[in-house]
């Protein structure tokens, strides 16, 4: 058992131990096929294949906590529910899923109203445990230090027991947050913890200073956004950016904060019906539609403008937190090419 | 685990009575008491195909059985109009925060509701005549299409006998052998001699009703923070979670459906 808090580790150890692990936990690691996907460690894999470092994947994260469709209820019996037997380890998850998770926990766990709680969710989340990582090799969508967010982990949420950092020797450098997953490591090198944040510094400045020159590139910000939301509602450029929007709702499948859902119910059989909870799309006309084909946004620009105004405005009046992690997913996933980085620059330009 | 939100708890339809052409009242017998407020709502079932909320028309002073008085106007409505005595059905509620009734109090109160919009005001006005005395003084206005479509006739007489109760009624146009006023709900609202801060109103009814509702009230100074109208919306999980009711920032379901004007008068789309 170490007392440490820093310490680095061999990658081939890190790994090893990550196979012993599997016995007791489901582990979900960063494969790199030619995609990037979290995939669950076992023997087929590939060990070369592996990616902790790099960006995040381009699955969505959200998926393992709020699955696209998910059976929430059964009756008028409710059926015995299937108990989460394995716990689950997420490894090389990134500080910008991480912050998308922290605002799920907002929505779902829902402290204001704890009756109201999924308890679904709830679950998934108290048995997983999530080792997060650094990001190097960014992308030009990677948009994080634009909302306010760093491409490591500085404020592990709930359950990070700790972070990764790969350096150049197919070395890890690791910091333990708030651990009480048992998990323990070994083999670690005698090194002093000044040295080794001295030198993951040195690591986490290189990719700040490509992060500071995508930022660069744009003229606003998020301190800008929920401003320019307001000042220009009404003018006619919306209007220009919404028409180019294909309607494939790939932001909003793919954006880790994007939460919406519909209940729908199903007939089984004479004694059984079902209830699942479905991912939604503001997007679709049929939302909000009510009875009477009644629906507050009827026209495609509105819906638009009502995605950008929830995440950027009223995200900040509700949880005092933007409802966009950087991610950049939603900019990788656009056929039109639309990206909220220009939206907002162009949105200064006109206000 | 704790209680799940999502699962409905399932209820016998004891009574139906038929209001008019388009609208009944299910009376439900409840297995377990459902305590709720004036104004707060409940997701009503219909096994196998799905949700739609609906706040009570019964007085929140009984428990043990709701009434909910549903206007045939959609899927889940229809289905509910071709239920029978004895059917069950799911309830999952009470949700919102309901009426602000402590509020009202030693204050004057105008009740507007137009067409079955009288169902969830109904809830309110058997909450204020629970105490009457409290009260400086309750108008009802209310307004439907045609005579027939008017609900709960059989209380407008005891409503009236109450002293601080007035009750006004109009319909949208002249009917044979209708003697009563004609025209929308809005020309009850004329002339209205209202002092700012001890006058509430609180309406419900169609969208473009609240929104006419609205106008006259603001042109009669009345404080758009003292009234409170039913901005339903399409609500699926009324928790605040799934999305489809937001007025701006806020979540119908959770911080209303019952919410003051002045909170949302900002909002680019307000009014559907």
């Amino acid at each position: 058992m170490n007392n440490k808090k820093l310490f680095t580790l061999s990658k081939l150890n890190f790994l090893e131990k990550l196979n012993e692990l599997k016995k007791e936990f489901d582990i979900y690691i960063p494969y790199n096929n030619g995609k990037k996907d979290y995939k669950i460690l076992n023997e087929e894999l590939d060990i070369n294949k592996i990616e902790l470092n790099g960006i995040r994947p381009l699955n969505n994260i959200k998926s393992l906590f709020f699955p696209s469709t998910k059976e929430v209820a059964t009756y008028p019996e409710e059926k015995e529910k299937n108990k989460i037997t394995k716990k689950r380890i997420i490894v090389g998850i990134k500080n910008c899923d991480l912050y998308s998770i922290m605002i799920l926990d907002k929505i779902f766990l829902n402290e204001e109203y704890p009756e109201f709680k999924d308890i679904f969710y709830e679950e998934l989340r108290e048995n997983t445990y999530f080792i997060s990582s650094d990001c190097d090799n960014i992308k030009d969508t990677c948009s994080c230090l634009l909302v306010n967010l760093l491409p490591y982990t500085n404020e592990p949420i709930k359950n990070c027991i700790m972070n990764i950092t790969e350096n150049k020797e197919d070395d890890l450098i690791i910091e333990i947050f708030e651990n009480k997953s048992g998990i323990e490591f070994g083999n670690i090198k005698n090194e002093k913890e000044e040295q080794i944040r001295t030198e993951r510094e040195k690591i986490r400045k290189k990719t700040i200073n490509e992060l500071e020159k995508i930022k660069s590139k744009f003229e606003t910000d998020i301190k800008d956004y929920q401003e320019l939301l307001n000042k220009t509602v009404n003018k006619k450029e919306w209007k220009i950016i919404a028409n180019k929007c294909v309607q494939c709702h790939g932001c909003i499948n793919g954006c880790p904060t994007c939460h919406c859902y519909l209940l729908v119910d199903a007939k089984i059989n004479s004694e059984k019906n079902s209830r699942y909870k479905i991912w939604d799309s503001c997007y679709y006309r049929a939302y909000a539609l009510m009875a009477g084909n009644i629906t507050p946004r009827p026209d495609f620009i509105k819906r638009f403008q009502h995605r950008y105004f929830h995440k950027y405005d009223y995200f900040l009046r509700n949880i005092n937190l933007p409802g966009c992690s950087g991610c950049g997913r939603c900019i990788e996933t656009c056929m039109a090419k639309i990206d909220f980085r220009i939206l907002f620059d162009k949105l200064k330009q006109i206000e | 685990m704790g209680k799940n939100p999502y699962k409905p708890i399932i209820a016998k339809i004891k009574k139906i009575i038929n209001e008019t052409p388009t609208i009944k009242t299910f009376v439900f017998d409840l297995k377990e008491p459902i305590k709720f407020k004036a104004g707060q709502f409940m997701q009503l079932t219909v096994p196998g195909l799905g949700e739609a909320p609906f706040t009570p028309s019964s007085s929140p002073f009984i428990s043990n059985e709701m009434e909910i008085t549903i206007l045939k106007t959609g899927i889940v409505t229809e289905a509910l109009h071709n239920l029978k005595e004895g059917d069950e059905v799911g309830l999952r509620g009470p949700f919102g925060k309901g009426y602000p009734v402590e509020k009202f109090e030693n204050k004057i109160i105008y009740i507007i509701g137009g067409g079955v919009g009288l169902a969830p005001l109904r809830s309110l006005i058997f909450t204020l005549i629970h105490n009457y005395n409290n009260y400086k003084k309750i108008f009802i206005k209310y307004g439907a299409r045609s005579p027939e479509e008017l609900c709960f006739k059989r209380y407008y007489d005891e409503w009236s006998k109450i002293p601080n109760i007035e009750l006004e009624i109009t319909i949208d146009k002249p009917y044979p052998d209708w003697t009563g006023k004609v025209g929308l709900v809005t020309t009850l609202l004329e002339n209205l001699k209202i002092d700012k801060d001890e006058t509430y109103a609180v309406s419900c009814g169609p969208e473009i009703m609240l929104k006419f509702v609205t106008v006259k009230l603001l042109e009669q100074q009345f404080d758009p923070y003292k009234i409170y109208l039913s901005m339903n919306r399409k609500m699926s999980c009324g928790m605040g979670q799934c999305g489809k009711c937001n007025i701006g920032n806020i979540y119908l379901c959770k911080d209303g459906p019952d919410i003051c004007f002045g909170k949302y008068q900002d909002y680019f789309d307000l009014f559907c």
